[in-house]
């Protein structure tokens, strides 16, 4: 499964502070941990600080200690231009976070998703909100898939993100969810993508929710997740996950995981 | 410490960098045997690494996957070398007992030094002990059990071999066989693990 790497993000107070002070060491630092840690993709936020400007901050410090593509996280067009202009090398391996069938993002984002041909993250909602139902998250998923067939927007690059709510206020909301992703893979050739830690919210344990949900949502079919690769028991998770399900062939990944003893417990 | 980076590569079961480099020292004029022979230094690693534990059973598999794809690759440029292969040996869990395991490791081993195995399969009768090893001259033959209710199966099927007038030297493999073991069913040598099978075998080819 894919890894997108949570952890610059301006919404956690700490990340807002180091990008507030510039302080490149600290963020690079960041950066490193996680792709050491086996992150695919360093996702990067600024929206809590001086959006734009420091978008190209943090893309340019990131990028003098990893090759890793980076995923452009904002809902803001002018923030997701200055990340893709200011990233060096393939700028069609940038990831870009998020677009949806609300009226707005599409049209600040999506001309430059096809002006790069990037990888999109689509979220299921629209102008109306979240939809209450899997059927109607389906119904938005079929409107982005639409919108970007017509524009020759190669679907393979589309992860579909189906926006799980927290238990706490349904608790039928995961099983909703597991249905989402498998509905979508079913009818679409699209990937999925989830963030992990919107399950749990208001709930004690969240972490060990977290991880369950995630071998759920692997389990059907969930192509790439947005989490903390620094959490060695999420890592776990994925590492077991993938194992069990067919995805790590001869077992090779789990058994390199337990001998540099990154499994957990 | 392997010195070579394809025998590296093959230790490290890194599939993709072992085929590359087949191929990259096939078009670079390297002699097909010599690849090979990179290669086995490679698998023998991977034999010692999951003799001391280091590695597990998926990746003994993995690697004999490994070198079957190289093989594919090398096979069409060792015509008129193909026969040079170490010899041959004989291998087959005897009558009576249905376990496999073993006996398949001891063969992607036994493949990986260089033999050429000739795999009888499990529950095998004497009489077909007998006849592959007429039929092949192998002078070597592999006997796996692991039920001890088999021994007998093991015992008759080596007077059968001995009857025939056959001298193919007898390696019996098994986790509970040892020397007393070995004695009873009048087999020449015994190996609990599979590395120890490939090192009666270097001995019996003077490999």
């Amino acid at each position: 499964m894919l890894i997108i790497g949570e952890k610059l993000n301006s919404a956690i107070p700490s990340v807002r502070q180091i990008i507030n002070d510039k302080d490149a060491a600290a963020v690079q630092d960041l950066a490193r941990r996680q792709v050491r840690a086996g992150a695919d993709y360093l996702d990067l936020n600024t929206a809590h600080c001086n959006e734009v400007a420091d978008m190209e901050w943090l893309v340019r410090t990131v990028q003098e200690v990893t090759d890793v593509p980076l995923c452009i996280d904002s809902t803001v067009g002018e923030a997701i231009k200055k990340g893709l202009e200011t990233v060096k090398g393939d700028k069609s391996k940038v990831l870009i976070n998020s677009i949806s069938m609300e009226k707005k993002r599409l049209e600040e984002v999506l001309p430059l998703v096809l002006e790069y041909q990037c990888p999109v993250i689509g979220l299921t909602v629209d102008d109306n909100g979240i939809p209450k139902t899997a059927k109607d998250r389906i119904k938005i998923t079929e409107h982005l898939v639409e919108t970007l067939t017509r524009k020759n927007y190669d679907l393979s690059n589309l992860y579909i993100d189906p926006l799980v709510l927290p238990l706490a206020v349904n608790h039928t909301n995961a099983t909703m969810f597991f249905q989402c992703l498998t509905d979508i893979k079913r009818l679409f050739n699209v990937k999925t993508v989830s963030g992990l830690s919107n399950i749990s919210f208001n709930m004690p344990k969240r972490k060990l929710i977290n991880r369950y949900f995630l071998a759920i949502c692997m389990a059907n079919g969930m192509d790439a997740a947005i989490l903390d690769p620094l959490d060695r028991k999420i890592m776990t998770a994925v590492t077991t996950a993938d194992l069990l399900l067919g995805n790590d062939r001869f077992g090779k990944n789990f058994l390199k995981a337990y001998r540099k003893d990154l499994l957990e417990d | 410490m392997l010195a070579d980076t394809l025998s590296k590569a093959m230790a490290e079961l890194e599939e993709e960098q072992v085929l590359e480099q087949v191929k990259e020292r096939l078009g670079g004029g390297v002699a097909p045997l010599a690849i090979v022979k990179t290669l086995q230094e490679g698998m023998v690693e991977v034999g010692n690494r999951f003799q001391s534990g280091e590695y597990f059973l998926s990746e003994l598999i993995m690697a004999g996957e490994i070198m079957k794809g190289a093989m594919d690759i090398l096979e069409p440029h060792l015509s008129g070398e193909s026969g040079e292969h170490k010899g041959t040996i004989v291998i087959g869990t005897v009558k009576g007992d249905i376990h496999d395991l073993g006996k398949n490791i001891v063969i992607m081993l036994l493949k990986g030094s260089g033999y050429n195995v000739i795999d009888l399969g499990v529950d095998v009768p004497k009489e077909k002990f007998v006849e592959a090893l007429q039929e092949t001259k192998a002078p070597l033959v592999g006997m796996s059990v692991l039920l001890t209710s088999c021994q007998e199966a093991m015992k008759e099927t080596i007077e059968a071999i001995r009857g025939a007038g056959l001298d193919t030297r007898v390696i019996i493999g098994g986790n509970y066989i040892d020397e007393t073991v070995k004695n009873h069913v009048g087999a020449d040598y015994y190996a609990t693990s599979a590395t120890d099978g490939v090192k009666v075998a270097a001995e019996v080819f003077g490999a």
